[in-house]
């Protein structure tokens, strides 16, 4: 009577035990490995990145394996609010990627630790001279070390037109801040955005920041983030004021505060429900055929296909500020991960990718500048003459980039982002905003 | 006789002494994977978070500095520490007192004889199983100045109300805790009426026998009797205001400024955007201390209050 029940309990209690120790030995295990070479067949490198994505990363993966046949690539988009956190914690734990992919500034610096010098292996495809072929590699190197490799090179300081509308509210895009308040007036009249800011993200008004202060005076925005220049001084407080006014005048829209520059302001813009949006050329790809026919599928058959986006410079909001100027570098750098077990492969991967010929031209199809400076843009498939007038003119400007566009310490980052945000809502005068954000350059001292 | 009775006796005690032990060994092996789970995963994360709020850590460093509890001295003078915990003071009056007493109102009306009842209880409760990603996602469109918020408004005459909500930081926080509000009073509402269900029939009779009104029985006799209910959701209101982070990030992200800015989300920027996981590491402590004390007075008055 009893023996049976006795034995299922002695058994399920078995089972509880053998549940335990299954939970303690994958707990103490090993984590899987990274990387898998056989014998036989062809390594894998583990790619993660938040750029490029699944679909855009397909055509290099594609290039690269077929030109390297003992090498596989294992692609992990990552979205970038979770990249940080996943990819750290991978690269600590061992089970991280190969290859990774690295923000200039704050990110590359706090990642240096976990990542190879990859000077030996540029050195090895481009020469001892790769610093002249290479474009900006000095914002992804720390300490003489160089983390990571770039691949494409973008600026900010531009501000992106919806021609097409434009054009049929019969006006002309803005070159001053006089042309500007007269221009947001008919186009709000016209029951549109005049410029749809995304203000909620402190990346985007920061670029606005520095559009500004390039005009107030030029190079002294990254002159005071290095410790040579005040930035309590006059001209950023004037900047801080010029930006509040932005707010203040109706030239972005109601509740930009609250506005995200992805997907809001940017769907916004696409939509033709805004004349103007400030970005860089990473949007570059908008004037060609092939974007415009996604934004098709993106936004539904509302979606004109020949809608002409034009890439403008920031109009002088300042009495005879400099225009014309871009701010930037690498958008995205990619380093190896100094725990891989395939280094070799990963290198040659990263190598390819940012200065092959091969793994560049892919990049100029998409009219992103490529980070080796002998690949030029390839704008066979631009709509417009105009719009490929556009891109030209950006090529002198990227060449010669005043400064870096992201902001090397993350306090400092932080504190200008939560500045910004403070003085556009009213709750900060200019002058204690600037303050602010010396406090915090001096503190990260 | 003797020698062989006792032998059996011994045998017989060893046997149950046995069975007693593998019962006892079987009650810790059915135990042992909840307990490595808890005490793995749950105890191991809080014990090595404090150990971690002692170090001056970016998360990546594999030699941190070792610097005591110079963050928790940090934290006590971070004024954005202290705006901080002033804004979950706000959200979490606004919200518990709001869902309590909305959550109340609609278990007595809905208890009452409606039609379609069954579709009303439906309505109100749905809120609470929906995620806090896609409720964010629709108010921040409702939200906006040209938001469907703003157009009732202006469709039942109140134009001059418009605002635009989540851009503005004299709103901002009260705009996130009307999310909260309509997220959560589903869950106040149950609970209601799943205690109103539980009072005795005969006191809400004899009150009415005795001339009380609607107002007086329920302030005289429902309410008092509620008070186990008022209790939890006070306690779990408070606690999930600490915790609160999803809305808050998806919705203002903490801004404008830092208008918003809660705990949870003060310590998501400076552990993961800013990389001071040692101090971040200390915030989490600071709440989770917090939220034990709370819990600690809450449950306190809950005692005093069954023995009064």
């Amino acid at each position: 009577m009893f023996s049976k029940p006795r034995k299922s309990r002695r058994l399920r209690a078995m089972v509880s035990a053998g549940v335990a120790i299954t939970l303690a030995l994958s707990a103490c295990s090993a984590a899987p490995a990274a990387t898998e070479t056989t014998a036989t067949g062809p390594t894998t490198v583990n790619f993660w990145s938040w750029n490029p994505d699944e679909g855009t990363s397909k055509p290099y993966i594609a290039a690269f394996e077929a030109s390297h046949p003992n090498i596989k690539v294992q692609m992990r988009f990552i979205q970038y609010s979770d990249y940080v956190n996943t990819t750290q914690l991978a690269l600590q734990s061992g089970s991280g990627p190969d290859v990774f992919g690295l923000q200039v500034g704050a990110l590359t610096n706090q990642f240096a630790p976990l990542a190879e010098d990859l000077t030996p292996a540029i050195s090895k495809q481009l020469g001892t001279d790769w610093k002249t072929k290479l474009t900006a590699t000095d914002q992804l190197a720390v300490d003489g070390k160089q983390v990571a490799l770039p691949w494409m090179i973008t600026g900010g300081g531009l501000i992106w037109a919806n021609q097409t509308l434009i054009d049929s509210l019969k006006l002309t895009v803005p070159t001053n801040s006089e042309e500007l308040k007269s221009f947001c007036a008919a186009v709000k009249q016209a029951k549109k955005y005049c410029i749809v800011q995304g203000a909620k993200d402190a990346w985007q008004n920061i670029d606005v920041y520095q559009s500004i202060m390039n005009q107030v005076s030029p190079g002294t925005f990254y002159k005071a983030l290095a410790g040579q220049a005040d930035f309590s001084s006059a001209e950023f407080v004037k900047a801080f004021e010029i930006w509040k006014s932005l707010f203040s005048d109706g030239i972005f829209q109601e509740g930009a505060l609250g506005a995200t520059a992805y997907p809001d302001a940017n769907d916004a813009f696409h939509k033709g429900e805004a004349a103007l949006m400030i970005n860089g050329t990473w949007q570059n790809a908008d004037t060609t055929n092939t974007r415009l026919a996604q934004y098709v599928t993106s936004y539904g058959d509302s979606f004109d296909k020949n809608t002409v986006f034009m890439p403008y410079f920031f109009p002088q909001v300042v009495t005879g500020g400099a225009t014309g100027t871009l701010f930037g570098g690498p958008d995205v750098g990619f380093a190896v991960s100094s725990s891989s077990k395939v280094k070799e492969a990963a290198e040659t991967f990263v190598t390819w990718l940012t200065a092959s010929e091969e793994g560049q031209k892919i990049m100029a199809k998409t009219d992103q500048q490529p980070a080796l400076s002998s690949v030029p843009l390839d704008l066979s498939d631009v709509k417009t003459p105009a719009q490929v007038k556009a891109l030209e003119a950006q090529g002198p400007a990227l060449k010669g980039m005043i400064g870096a566009r992201q902001i090397q310490n993350a306090d400092v980052q932080t504190a200008l982002g939560d500045a910004l945000s403070a003085v556009a809502s009213g709750q900060q005068s200019a002058a204690d905003a600037a303050v602010s954000v010396q406090k915090a350059i001096a503190a990260a001292k | 006789m003797t020698q062989p009775s006792t032998v059996g006796q011994r045998t017989a005690i060893a046997r149950r002494e046995g069975s007693r032990r593998r019962s006892q060994l079987t009650a810790y092996l059915y135990l042992l994977p909840a307990l490595m789970i808890i005490i793995g995963i749950t105890y191991f994360s809080v014990f090595y978070n404090a150990w971690v709020s002692t170090l001056d850590w970016n998360g990546i460093d594999p030699n941190p500095d070792q610097v005591g509890g110079a963050n928790y001295l940090k934290i006590a003078r971070d004024p954005i520490f202290w705006t901080s915990v002033s804004h979950v003071a706000v959200f979490g009056v606004v919200t518990v007192i709001v869902q309590m007493v909305a959550g109340l109102g609609l278990a007595l009306v809905l208890g009452g004889p409606i039609v379609g009842r069954g579709v009303y209880k439906a309505l109100v409760f749905i809120p609470v199983v929906l995620a806090p990603a896609a409720i964010s996602t629709a108010f921040r469109q409702f939200l906006r100045p040209d938001g469907q918020v703003n157009d009732v408004l202006q469709g039942i005459g109140l134009a001059s109300m418009q605002q635009a909500w989540i851009a503005d930081p004299k709103f901002a926080l009260y705009a996130l805790a009307a999310v909260n509000i309509f997220q959560w009073t589903g869950f106040s509402f149950m609970l209601y009426q799943a205690a109103l269900s539980q009072i005795d029939q005969n006191h809400l009779e004899a009150a009415q026998l005795d001339g009380a009104g609607t107002w007086r029985t329920i302030r005289h006799i429902v309410i008092p009797q509620l008070r186990p209910t008022h209790l939890t959701l006070a306690l779990t209101g408070v606690i999930g205001s600490l915790k609160t982070f999803d809305i808050v990030f998806l919705i203002t992200g903490g801004g404008p400024g830092r208008s918003t800015e809660f705990l949870t989300t003060y310590i998501y920027k400076q552990s993961i955007m800013q990389f001071h996981v040692g101090y971040g590491a200390a915030l989490s402590v600071v709440m989770l201390l917090l939220a034990l004390i709370l819990t600690l007075v809450q449950t306190r008055i809950y005692k005093l209050d069954r023995e009064d």
